[in-house]
């Protein structure tokens, strides 16, 4: 738990992805690889940092009675995982997936046109085209790409991560 | 003496001088434990009474090898507990089950961690739950929290298992008794 110390997981999520742009373009210029695959890393560093500390939340909400119960069955390795510290951070993963996927669309839209320089990647997509949209300054395409993004994020709650969430909820929580 | 006789009169578990404190936020010592002694033999059942806050529950972890202790020695069959002691059984206050395992599995939960194999786990936790008159199949996977309690054994689920569990019970057991 030491090296997890949240202010660590703060000071992380503090870094600045822009600062790996540089590295992640010339790696894709020089590797000719695929900007539709290899821009996502932009995209999901930033917002990945809400399960960290979702789950680290979690990893410190378990009772102690319970980390105890565990040592006293000489519960260890991978049925530790399996039975106790996974479902009892279950329920914070999939929180801290909802926010990290909602912060994620709206990450495409920078990292989904990645410029460094004279370099200029364009991953096929729709954060790009409403990044293209607002550099054109065409007003209803960008409205169109944001109203279409919105819909996006809430249907894809609707229809997935509320499920699980209540799932997780109804199955995982501590009491 | 015959061996047996001697057997019998050995303590299974002999605390002695043990102290526990602990550092409070202010830098200041807690002391919890102060030179406790206690010896139980086979067969004894001995009752643990205190105000709350007094170090009963302190006390029942570090003879359960849960924490160590900062002074004095805790013995097990002759042998110091350094560690969470195997053949100690310890039932705690605040926690009695994992909520999302079923009865059979929380109960076979301790025989998979020593790597019984499946069939003599599952007979062995059946017959220990039939003698405290549990229902194994109470909290199976798709039963909703909210429907617990409703059912006649949902409602005798937390009776029986907190009127056997929500008192401090330490389970000192040989293996194979």
């Amino acid at each position: 738990m030491t090296f997890f110390a949240p202010f660590r997981g703060i000071f992380l999520a503090a870094f600045p992805v822009n600062l790996i742009y540089p590295i992640v373009v010339s790696s894709i210029v020089l590797g000719r690889l695929n900007p539709d695959i290899w821009l996502s890393p932009l995209m999901i560093l930033g917002t990945q940092w809400y399960i960290l500390f979702n789950v680290i939340v979690g990893a410190s909400a378990i009772p102690p009675d319970m980390r105890y119960a565990g040592e006293n069955f000489h519960v260890r390795g991978w049925l530790w995982w399996k039975r106790i510290a996974l479902p009892a951070v279950f329920p914070f993963y999939v929180t801290g997936a909802i926010t990290a996927s909602g912060g994620s669309w709206n990450a495409s839209v920078v990292s989904e046109v990645a410029e460094w320089g004279q370099q200029r990647l364009t991953a096929t997509g729709l954060g790009s085209y409403i990044s293209h949209a607002t550099d054109a300054g065409d007003f209803r395409r960008t409205v169109v790409g944001v109203v279409v993004m919105a819909l996006f994020v809430v249907v894809l709650n609707r229809l997935f991560w509320r499920p699980v969430f209540a799932r997780a909820e109804r199955k995982f929580r501590m009491t | 003496m015959n061996a047996n006789a001697q057997a019998l009169l050995a303590p299974l578990l002999d605390v002695q001088g043990v102290c526990k404190s602990f550092r409070k936020p202010d830098g200041d010592e807690l002391v919890v434990l102060e030179n406790v002694n206690l010896t139980l033999r086979p067969g004894e059942i001995v009752g643990l009474l205190g105000r709350s806050g007094s170090g009963k529950s302190t006390l029942l972890r570090t003879i359960a090898g849960l924490e160590l202790p900062s002074g004095g020695a805790v013995n097990y069959l002759g042998q110091p507990v350094v560690g969470p002691a195997e053949g100690i059984a310890m039932v705690f206050q605040s926690f009695a089950l994992f909520p999302w395992l079923t009865v059979l599995e929380n109960v076979k939960l301790g025989l998979e961690a020593l790597r019984h194999p499946e069939a003599d786990m599952r007979s062995r936790s059946l017959k220990a739950i039939d003698l405290i008159g549990l229902d194994a199949r109470l909290l199976v996977p798709g039963e909703r929290p909210a429907d617990r309690g409703r059912s006649r054994t949902g409602q005798q689920r937390p009776a029986t298992v907190n009127g056997i569990m929500r008192q401090y019970v330490l389970l000192v057991s040989r293996s194979g008794s």
